[in-house]
């Protein structure tokens, strides 16, 4: 069974399946009507805690598919997937909502901001599903704001923000539950190379990725330059 | 886990899913137009009539609110589906959705009561004690709250289901 990462140097020594932030056993995805389109057969691995690994693939290689399985967002058509040392394959809808408020921050590669609300809104509504308080609740948006620059913007309808800002707030919304794992799907792909060399800053900075697992998928060369580990893709699925 | 939302947190949620103004409108007016007809009716029968009376309007709301919640679900898939990537459970999406309905339907019902009580006694209903009309009223505006309630969830439910 394939380790993937690291442990840093600094974190606790881990026995067992303690050190696992993600563990794949035996999975198979398969998409259509009869499962005839078979993205993954028999996926066998382990992704230790506190690392930050990057997914490189062709366009239509499963590497969202395996981001939206690690956060519960697709289930698998075979075996079981264990997120910080909990099965969720076998966790209901509900269960599963609740597991991702508390565990994971999701960049996904298709923008979810809500547009009708405010930039400080939709950082806050992942606190409002976790029942924080009212008064640590602006603590924690304020924070996840100001550590992703966008704290002047925290008014702003997401709606008329550009697509770069937008994923500004995606960061920070995906940080705000100070989460251990933290999904990132493309996440420079729609970004000009300004924004883009922000988003990488933030990614280098030790305050935001340091004692997290940050799982990222990328063709960004200089995304993969900054992860410990980078996984080789495989061919587009027909 | 099983804190119910703050109004704010409510509001938030509702918003998100394009609970607008035309939306509580509707509610109201469907609400308060029931509760007109039941209330005008309540008034001109004797106890068993009543609560046929009440039943049918907390049916008929009932249906008529389920539906609306149905319509709202179906139109916000998308958004759904980007409250649940975040952590949102079906439990707290709908008691969003139920407070912000409530609020408009019983407001709606407060107005048909009373228009249709001054109806009841425009057509001739001068019977009726003043203590028995507003055992009426009472009876039809908590009537017209619970079809709210029920029918929102209802709604709620059968669009999870599905």
């Amino acid at each position: 069974m394939a380790q993937l990462g690291v442990l840093q140097k600094n974190s606790q020594p881990q026995t067992g399946h303690e050190r696992f932030a993600v563990e794949l056993d035996h999975v198979r995805k398969c998409y259509g009507p009869n499962g005839e389109v078979e993205v993954y057969s028999d996926l066998k691995f382990q992704l230790l805690r506190g690392t930050f690994v990057a997914l490189v693939g062709p366009i239509g290689s499963g590497k969202s598919t395996m981001i939206n399985m690690f956060a519960g967002l697709d289930k698998p058509t075979g075996g079981t997937i264990t997120v910080m040392g909990q099965e969720i394959t076998k966790m209901d809808d509900d269960a599963l909502a609740a597991f991702r408020a508390r565990t994971i921050g999701l960049v996904p590669q298709v923008q979810t901001l809500i547009p009708e609300l405010t930039v400080y809104e939709n950082v806050e509504l992942p606190l409002v599903f976790t029942s924080v308080g009212g008064h640590e609740r602006s603590r924690k948006v304020d924070e996840a704001l100001r550590n992703v620059g966008v704290s002047g913007e925290a008014e702003r309808v997401v709606g008329t923000l550009s697509v770069g800002e937008r994923q500004m707030v995606s960061f920070a919304r995906a940080l705000v539950n100070d989460p251990p794992i933290l999904l990132l799907d493309e996440p420079t792909e729609s970004l000009d190379p300004l924004m883009s060399d922000v988003f990488l800053g933030l990614l280098r900075g030790d305050n935001l990725t340091k004692g997290r697992t940050v799982f990222v998928t990328t063709h960004d060369r200089r995304v993969t330059d900054l992860a410990r580990k980078t996984l080789g893709g495989r061919k587009k699925i027909p | 886990m099983s804190r119910m939302l703050g109004v704010h947190a409510g509001d938030m949620v509702a918003r998100s899913l394009r609970i607008s103004t035309a939306t509580h409108a509707g509610v109201a007016a469907v609400s308060a137009a029931v509760a007109l007809n039941a209330m005008v009716a309540m008034q001109f029968l004797q106890t068993a009539g009543q609560a046929v009376i009440l039943a049918a309007e907390f049916v008929l709301l009932c249906v008529g609110l389920s539906a609306i919640s149905m319509d709202l679900y179906s139109r916000s898939q998308q958004t759904l589906s980007n409250l649940r990537s975040i952590g949102a459970s079906r439990g707290k999406i709908t008691q969003a959705v139920v407070a912000s309905m409530v609020v408009y339907g019983g407001l709606g019902a407060l107005l048909g009561t009373a228009a249709g009580a001054g109806i009841g006694a425009g057509l001739g209903n001068s019977g009726t004690a003043f203590a028995g009309l507003l055992v009426q009223s009472i009876a039809v505006i908590v009537a017209s709250a619970g079809a709210v309630v029920a029918g929102v969830y209802a709604g709620g439910w059968a669009s999870w289901r599905s």
